[in-house]
Formats: C-alpha cells, structure tokens, sequence
C-alpha cells in the first residue's frame, strides 16, 4: 500500500515537472519568438511582408530593405545624440542624487522629513503637466531642436535614485564616516572617498535603469526634436514609420531591429550586471 | 568653549548637507515646481502662444473639459482609455508572480537562462516593440489572426485595440516583474516552509499562506509604480496604434490639445487633473498599507 | 530648524509667487495683425543673410534647394539659409520658433488665421512702389492672391478696404480625383462596359452626377477582388461643396451642418461605403495608404494634387489621368435645376510669409523679394511645373504653356501624365462664369481661427455607424450641431475678443 502511494507520489511530481516545464518552454517561446520574427520579416521582400496568411520564413531573402535602411536612416547620428543626452545626465545626475542622500543618510540635514517629501512628491508629478511651460521657456530661449531641454533636468538628480540610495547609504556602518571625521576629513571629502566606492554597486543598478529610461524615452524627444540631426534613436525610427511605413514594412522592421541591436548585444554580454542590478533593488524592497 | 566649538562644527554640518541638497532642490524647484505653477496659472486661462492672447476665464477650462461639446467627448474617451488600459498593471503582476513562483521553485532548473530571456523586452527598443506587435496584430497580413484563422480588427476597433495594447504591455512589462518578485521570494527565509511542511502544508497552502503575503512589499511596490507609469502611456498610442480613437490616453489628449492645437489652458487644465489623480492615488495607497507585511 | 523651515517657506511662496506672474505675464498683452505699409529696407549694395523653412519629402527639397540656388546667382547678395522638415512635423517646428522665427517661411492656409491675428506675419502691400509688386501679381490666380488678404480691425479674410496682404501664394493646389488607367481599363474589358454610358462619361472629364458615379464605379467594381475598391475614402469638403453646401455662414458664426444639402452630401459619403465602393473607414482612411491603394491597384481611383505626380512619373507602369469630381443635386435633391451642385474641389495650399520681425532685422526687402521670386519668377514656375512639383501659379504660362505643353518639357522627359491636365487648371482658375461647372474652393478650415473641431467632426461621423448604414447622416449631425456652433461662437469670441 505504501509503496503504490509512493509511486503514485512519484508519477505525480513528475506530471507536475514537466507541466512546470512545458509551460516555461511556451513562455520563452513567447518571449523569443517575436524577436525571430522580427529579424525573419527584414530580409522579406516588400510585398511578402504584407501578404495575408501565415507566412513566417521569407520565401525570397533579400537584403534589401538593410541597404536601404543605411542610405534612409542615420543610425550612427541617433545613438551619437542619444548618447550626448545619456552620458552628462547619468554621469552628473548620479553624482549630484548620491549627495544629495549622502546628505539625507548620514548627515544632520535640517528638515531633512519634510525636504524628502517634497521632492518624493516632485517624483509623483506627471511629465505631462510640465512639458508644457517648460516647452514655452524653452521655444522662447531658443532651445527647440536642441539636446539641451533633455539634459538639463537629469543633472539636478533623479529622485527615485535618491531614495534608493538613501536606504542603501542606510546598510552602510556609520563608523567608517565617523572614523574619517576624526581625522580630519571634510564631509565632501569622505563623501567621496569613503561613500562614493561603497556606492558603487547601487550606482551601476540604478544607473542602468536610467540609461536604459533614456534610450527609451520618446514622449520628450518627440515634443523637442524635429530635425533629423538632433534626434535621439526612438524618434528617429519612428519617423522612418512615418514615411515609408504606409509602403514599405521590411524596411521599417530593419529600422527597428537594428535600433534594438546595441542596447540587447550590451544587455546579453553583461547580463550578469544587469541581473545583479535588479536583485539589489528588489532586496531593498 | 568645548561647546561653543560643538555648535560651529553643528552648524557646519547642517550648512553642508543643504549645500548638498542643494542640487536635488534647484531641480526641483526650478523644472517641477516652478513649471507646475506654471501649468497650473496657465489653466485658468485661454493661452494660445500663437496668437499671444491670454484671459483670465477663472474655471472655465476645467468646465470645458467636462461639457464642452467639441472637447469632452475626446476628455471623457481619453479617460476612459487610460483607465482601461490601467488594466495591465493587475494582469502583469498577477501573471509575473505566478512565473516567478514556478521559476523560484526548487526543483527549476534553468532560472539564469530564463531570467535573461524574460527581461529582454526591457532592452529592446520601445519603438521595436511596438512595431513589431502592431505587425502581428494586424488584421489581414499579421501573424495572430493568420494562425488562429480569424479576421480580427485588433487594431482598428476601438476595443480591441485596448486589448492588443494590454496584451503587448504585459508581454514587455514580465521580465521586470519577474525578476523582482523572484527576488522578494528568493529573501523569505526557508524557515518559514520548513514548519509549514512540518504541519503537512501542501504546495498551494505555502504559496498563498507564506510566499504571498511575504511578497507584499515587491507586490505594493509594483502596484504603485505600476499604477503611475499606466496613467502616462504615450509612446504606445502612437507607435502601436498609429493614433487610433480607441487608443488615445489622456496623456495624448494633453499633447495634442497642447502642443498640437495650441490650447495651453485646455492642456494644462487637464494635466492637472491627471497630476492630482495621481497623486490622490498613491497617497491612498501609502495610507492604506496595512496589508503589507514587512518582516524587517 | 524652525528658522530653515521659516526661511524656505518665505522663499518657497515667493517662488510660486514669482512663477505664477510670470505665467501671467502675457495676460491682455496679445500679438496683433498691423497693416502698416511694407518699408523697402533692400540695399543692392549691401549683402543679406535669409532663413527660408519649408516642408516636403527629399524629392521636394531637392527641387526647392535648386529654385533657391537659381535666386541665388541672381542676387549674389543675398545668401540664403534652406532648411526643411516633414510635412507632419512642420507646425510643431515653426511654433517651437514662433519667438525667433525664420524670414521666410512657409504657412499652411489652414492656419494662416491663428498666425495672422498673432502679429507675426508681415504686410506686404506698400505705398510708392514698395512692396509686392502689385502688377505682376495680376499675372497670378485671383483667388489664390485674395486668400492671404486680411483685415485686422473688421477680423475679415480676404480682400477689402483696409486689409493688408499678409503671405505671397505658394500655389493653389488642386485635390481632386484621378484614376489608375490600367486597372480602369481591364475592369472595363471584364465587365464589357466599353459602351456604357455612364462609364463613359465618368471618364469624359465632364462632371458627372452623384448617382451617376455610384452606378458606374458598382459596375465598374463588380468581379473584382474583396481588397480592391472604387476609392480609398472620399474628402468631406469635396462632397460638401460639390451639392452647393456649406459648413457654416460667411463669418464662420452660424452651423449649418444640419442644411438639407450638407446632410445629403455626408450621406453621399456613407452611401458609398455601403455601396461597398469605399473599404469600412469611408473618412478616415487617407494618406500614405490612399495613394499607395491607388498604385498598388487595390483602387481605382484616389484623390491626388498636381504633387502627386512626381511620385507617380517616378513609377513607369502606373498610368494615371484626372476627373473633375462629382457634383449633387444641391438643396432642393433635384438635379438639372438652377441650385445643382458644380463640381468643387479644394485648392489652396500654402503662403510664403514674410516674418514680421525682419523689419527688425532689415532684411524685409531681400524676403520679400525670395518670396515674389518662388511664387512668380517664370523660371522657377516653369521648373515646379516640369518636376512635377504644381500647376503654375501664373495665369499665361498656365494656359498657354503647361496645358498644351508648348515647349514640349513635359514630353520630353516622358511626364504626359495626366493627360487632361486642363483639369487641374479649371478647378484652379474657379467658377469664370455661369457655365464653368469646374471650379475649386478653399478648404474650410482657412476660414476658422482653430482646427480642433474639423477633427471632432471627422472623428464622430467615423465612430457613428454611418459606413455600416446603422444610422443616418441627419441623426449623426443633428447630434453634432451643438458642438460645431459652441466651438464656432467660442473661436468668434476668441478671435474678437
């Protein structure tokens, strides 16, 4: 009796295993599988890619929508000016947003609850109800078609990133900052040579994540960025939609499948980082 | 003297960490504050930056919205859009937690190929995902209706387009979940499963006894986060749905009766309303957190 | 901490304080139209710097880079700056500007209201031979030049006494309908209707009724393919205005959407998708898609302006010619009487504007004289016509010159199409007479101060269900009604106010 319920036991774990198993391999295919798409649909032919019925592998492979692409679309302008726009925020942001919790953390900040909240509450603020004024200063200085309306807020400091590294600035031993007092060192000092290394992990997450929010963003850029010389990726290949996209759909899809290249080829070599990152966010949650 | 001294070296300090916050403040105030004062001046207006003309017409611009006839319908469907759409915030947690506690389970193996291959559409460009979804939800040559065999409008029904767009931000939005709510289950210590197990618990009754309300802390994060990111879709509305009725959120209403009709007073009444929308929500949900369980 | 909390406080109201006055700042400091006479600021001997925005594709932009060279070695002191963008993109550009605008720039017709009344545009007209140059403007459509006339102080479009000229016509369009020949032709050989009489004379160049139209394109459209249709969509002011109806009264004050006439002609539109002529979204289905429907063969006919075919000379197996539209039977539903509908499409496109701000720059004279020379310098007409750019913006070379083509630059290169081109210069030349059953009409949005209402319209007759035939175009605008004349006394007050 013991032994059928044992193996009973038995067969259903394993039941259980391979239903656990096939569901995950539908989910990976589900994930993965519009990425082959994607890349399958750029070496069609125009009129393949817009053929009704279930066709995924082209039955003519031409690389002519890539051609075409390199000649439409100045890829290497939109990265070069995404990255104009990702380096001085992420570089200086991430710098003046670690003071400024190094400030809340361990030192005797005056009002420093209510100060938190309200810049908590800044974070809670729509994009939406600000793009309009600042788009009138902006459109007023001059500043229309100019990378510099998608740069100057990210060096003030990001608010969520305050906030994280506060908690995380809370994990770390107030003695070794005490230890640097008595010897002498300056807060700005030790900021920098004693918080700043320690920082460094919570640093390179939540940096990603904003790198990985500008690359992405398109609502500011698209309000902007009109001309084609200064704007970032995500508006650039929308615009390639906007005037091929009626007609020409492989190479459209090119467009977008060569966007998404570099930030994956980055993603995949370092994924261990990438990983890392959203584990030490989620463990401070 | 010792403690005159003491007081100075107080005051320093005290002078220096707002010399230190003094970033994060100038930023705020300069391009949140300011700006949203701004805003907030400009709806009690009618300013249109073409013509130069500005009144002050009191609450004539938050009457507008509501029964204005050429603009409420837009306000009340953009609204009623962006709150359909809020939908996609209960249906990616719920899915992202249920994978997480499959992926989570011991018996898993393969939890670093598949934690890769599910955060991948956060890296992808938003502008490939959504034309890469838009081709396949499309009603005569894309891929779902040819392999179902179905003749679905996805994208030109106002409905249906909601439902496409849910359906590809869950897709995008897993990886991001997953991994935290992984994260969060990885930190329950086995303590907890191990006297479960020593009453007789069964799978289900550990999953919903100790695995969820120990995940509630990731759980209120991402609801919150969840829940403001979804009142701000934009992007979608335009590279997915290519401008479609059906798909306009109150973020577009925004933008297009802003900068696109250059109704500042209209644009800037509505934005504030999503903004205190906003802020009411999160506020409830701060206040109404007894449901967390924090075990720290 | 009770002193910082006190200190930031101060400082925090005043900075709300200090933000809301600025924001403000530009209550009852409105921009205004001032008709001042033009001032020639132009020295030959001195050299000039202009900015010139447009819009176009690269094609476009290519032709423009090529006039502007020409102008150019013309006059070698004025160097001018060209830059360009997308047509979808242009107005969010030129607002993004509006404080620094450039010399030169082009205004859709649409928005010439807003941007007039806001004080940005430059009066043209001059006294003791400043100015434009008044007599060569006589060579120019009448209509086109009377469209950039405008009247601050009565808030009146168009020529009258006291109005000033605010922009130069780029050209005058037409939109109107063409047809793709092959694919007419081989509907015709299958359906044997080379004998029909109405086929016939829908492809005549005479306008031809609105039933006419219907029954000929089922005919023409029977034993075709589910994905192919008569027309991708069907414009809403060229049935409109086709039936002898209006959007509103003249000062752009009174609705009259619900007029016998109107409500015919948005039915006309619901019929023909009922009709199966037109694909489910009657409306809403123009752009790229329509013109591309059109060339792919999945059409019959499209809407097209004399722009369009440069794109179509660029494809040698499309063959396309011109119709006139169709006409209705106006308000009393009975044709062959006296308040018929002529034929009407939309002309119009867009102005030059001279910034008003060039008087502080003093480069007025040299704008002026880059917007006289693009729209008409012969030389630069006759390149825009060849490359398939527009019809002529001048009255001879448009009749005696591009029509018969006399100096053979359109058959050389291969351009003959359309054959009947005379088409697009009868829509744009208007109604000369009472026999002239061609003619052109500005869009209606050139006559309202703002645009969102045209979009309401256009979204509330797609979402109803009148492409399905579940309801009628009368219920449909009965409904509409109150909106139009709220957004029509709001833009009145607004503008006036």
């Amino acid at each position: 009796m013991e032994q059928t319920i044992r193996k009973t036991n038995k067969t259903v774990k394993i039941l259980v295993l391979c239903v656990m198993y096939a569901v995950m391999i539908l989910l990976a295919f589900t994930m993965l599988f519009p990425y082959l798409y994607m890349a399958l649909t750029t070496f069609k032919p125009m009129e393949e890619a817009v053929r009704a019925g279930l066709h995924v592998f082209p039955e003519h492979w031409t690389a002519v929508a890539y051609r075409e692409v390199w000649k439409l679309v100045p890829f290497g302008r939109g990265i070069l000016n995404t990255l104009t726009v990702e380096i001085p925020v992420i570089v200086v942001g991430t710098f003046t947003s670690a003071l400024g919790s190094f400030a809340f953390a361990k030192m005797r900040l005056p009002c420093a609850r209510v100060l938190l909240l309200t810049l908590m509450s800044g974070m809670m603020v729509p994009f939406a109800a600000l793009f309009l004024p600042q788009y009138q200063i902006y459109s007023s200085m001059g500043l229309t078609n100019n990378l510099l309306p998608l740069i100057l807020p990210g060096l003030f400091g990001n608010i969520s990133m305050v906030f994280f590294f506060i908690q995380f600035m809370g994990g770390i031993p107030n003695a070794l900052l005490e230890a640097a007092k008595i010897d002498g060192c300056g807060y700005f000092k030790s900021f920098i040579h004693i918080m700043l290394p320690l920082l460094w992990p919570a640093m390179a997450a939540q940096g990603v994540f904003w790198f990985l929010g500008i690359w992405n963003d398109y609502f500011a850029p698209s309000i902007y960025l009109t001309k084609t010389e200064v704007m970032t990726l995500q508006p650039l290949i929308n615009r390639l939609n906007a005037t091929q996209g009626g007609r020409d759909l492989p190479l459209v899809m090119t467009g977008a499948f060569l966007s998404s290249i570099p930030l994956i080829a980055v993603y995949l070599a370092f994924q261990k980082y990438f990983m890392s990152a959203l584990s030490i966010t989620s463990g401070i949650k | 003297m010792k403690k005159q001294q003491g007081s100075k070296l107080i005051k320093r300090e005290k002078l220096t960490a707002l010399a230190f916050v003094s970033p994060l403040i100038i930023g705020f105030v300069v391009f949140t504050l300011v700006c949203m004062v701004i805003s907030f001046a400009y709806s009690f207006t009618n300013f249109n930056p073409i013509s130069g003309r500005m009144k002050f017409e009191w609450f004539a611009r938050y009457a507008e919205l509501f029964t204005h006839p050429t603009y409420k319908k837009a306000f009340l469907d953009s609204i009623a859009n962006t709150l359909f759409l809020l939908l996609t915030t209960p249906l990616c947690i719920t899915v992202s937690i249920l994978i997480a506690a499959l992926m989570n389970s011991k018996k898993f193996r393969g939890k670093t190929v598949f934690r890769v291959i599910l955060y991948l559409p956060a890296v992808t460009s938003v502008v490939a995902v959504n034309y890469i979804w838009r081709y396949m939800f499309e009603e005569n040559y894309g891929l779902i209706n040819a392999f179902f065999h179905t003749h679905i409008p996805w994208l030109t029904d106002n409905m249906l387009v909601k439902v496409a767009m849910i359906i590809k931000n869950v897709w995008s939005g897993i990886g991001v979940q997953v991994i935290l709510f992984m994260a969060g289950m990885q930190n329950i210590s086995d303590e907890f499963y191990e006297a479960a197990e020593l009453d007789g618990a069964g799978p289900v009754y550990k999953f919903f006894r100790i695995t969820l309300p120990l995940v509630t802390p990731v759980l209120f994060y991402s609801i919150i986060t969840g829940l403001i990111g979804g009142f701000q879709i934009f992007a979608d509305v335009e590279l997915f749905a290519g401008g479609q009725y059906g798909s306009r959120t109150i973020v577009h209403f925004i933008r297009n009766y802003g900068i696109g009709q250059n109704l500042y007073g209209l644009a800037s009444a509505a934005s504030f309303l999503l903004a205190a929308v906003i802020m009411i929500i999160t506020a409830l949900q701060f206040k109404f957190n007894k449901w967390v369980e924090y075990t720290d | 901490m009770k002193r910082t909390a006190k200190v930031l406080g101060i400082g925090l109201s005043l900075v709300i304080g200090a933000s809301g006055l600025v924001a403000f700042a530009g209550c009852g400091n409105r921009g205004s139209a001032s008709v001042e006479p033009f001032v020639n600021d132009y020295d030959p001997n001195q050299d000039y710097e202009i900015d010139f925005l447009g819009w176009g594709d690269a094609k476009e932009q290519a032709i423009y880079q090529r006039i502007i060279n020409d102008f150019m070695t013309e006059h070698p002191n004025i160097r001018v700056h060209y830059d360009a963008c997308s047509a979808g993109e242009y107005l969010t550009k030129l607002t993004g500007e509006i404080s620094d605008l450039p010399d030169v720039f082009y205004l859709p017709d649409t928005e010439f209201l807003q941007w007039v009344d806001g004080g940005h545009l430059l009066n043209l007209l001059g006294e003791n031979g400043d100015g434009v140059d008044q007599e060569a403007l006589k060579n120019v459509w009448d209509n086109a030049v009377n469209e950039y006339y405008y009247n601050p102080a009565t808030y009146k479009l168009g020529k009258s006494e006291g109005a000033g000229m605010f922009a130069l016509p780029k050209d005058q369009g037409p939109f109107t309908l063409a047809y793709n020949i092959d694919l007419m032709n081989s509907q015709i050989q299958k359906n044997n209707l080379q004998d029909d009489a109405e086929v016939n004379a829908l492809l005549s160049g005479v306008p031809v009724t609105w039933t006419a139209f219907r029954s000929a394109m089922k005919k023409l459209l029977a034993g075709t393919p589910s994905d192919v249709y008569g027309i991708p969509y069907y414009e809403l002011e060229h049935a409109v205005f086709s039936n002898n109806a209006e959007f509103f009264d003249e000062g752009a004050e009174t609705s009259k959407i619900t007029t016998p006439a109107f409500v015919d002609a948005v039915q006309f539109i619901g019929d023909l998708c009922t009709d199966g002529i037109t694909p489910k979204d009657g409306l809403a289905g123009n752009g790229d898609g329509a013109d591309m429907m059109l060339y792919n063969g999945k059409a019959l006919m499209t809407f097209v302006g004399p722009w369009d075919f440069a794109t179509i000379w660029g494809m040698p197996n499309l063959n396309v010619d011109i119709l006139p539209v169709p006409y209705g039977p106006g308000p009393d539903r009975e044709y062959g009487t006296a308040d018929d509908g002529k034929s009407t499409a939309f002309i119009g496109s867009m102005g030059y504007c001279v910034a008003s701000k060039t008087k502080q720059r003093g480069t007025s004279g040299a704008s002026l004289m880059l917007a006289e020379y693009l729209c008409m310098n012969e030389s630069a007409q006759r390149k825009f016509y060849s490359f398939g750019q527009c019809v002529p913006n001048l009255k001879d070379m448009a009749y005696n010159e591009y029509i018969p083509d006399s100096l053979g630059i359109l058959a050389d290169e291969g351009h003959t199409d359309p054959a009947h081109r005379n088409i697009f210069i009868d829509i744009v030349d208007g109604f000369k007479d009472e026999n002239d059953r061609i003619g052109g009409k500005t869009r209606v949005l050139y006559h309202t101060y703002l645009t969102a209402w045209r979009t309401n319209l256009e979204d509330t007759i797609n979402q109803s269900g009148l492409y399905t035939g579940a309801t009628t175009a009368q219920a449909v605008l009965e409904a509409f009604e109150p909106s139009l004349q709220a957004s029509l006394d709001e833009m009145s007050e607004y503008l006036k106010g």
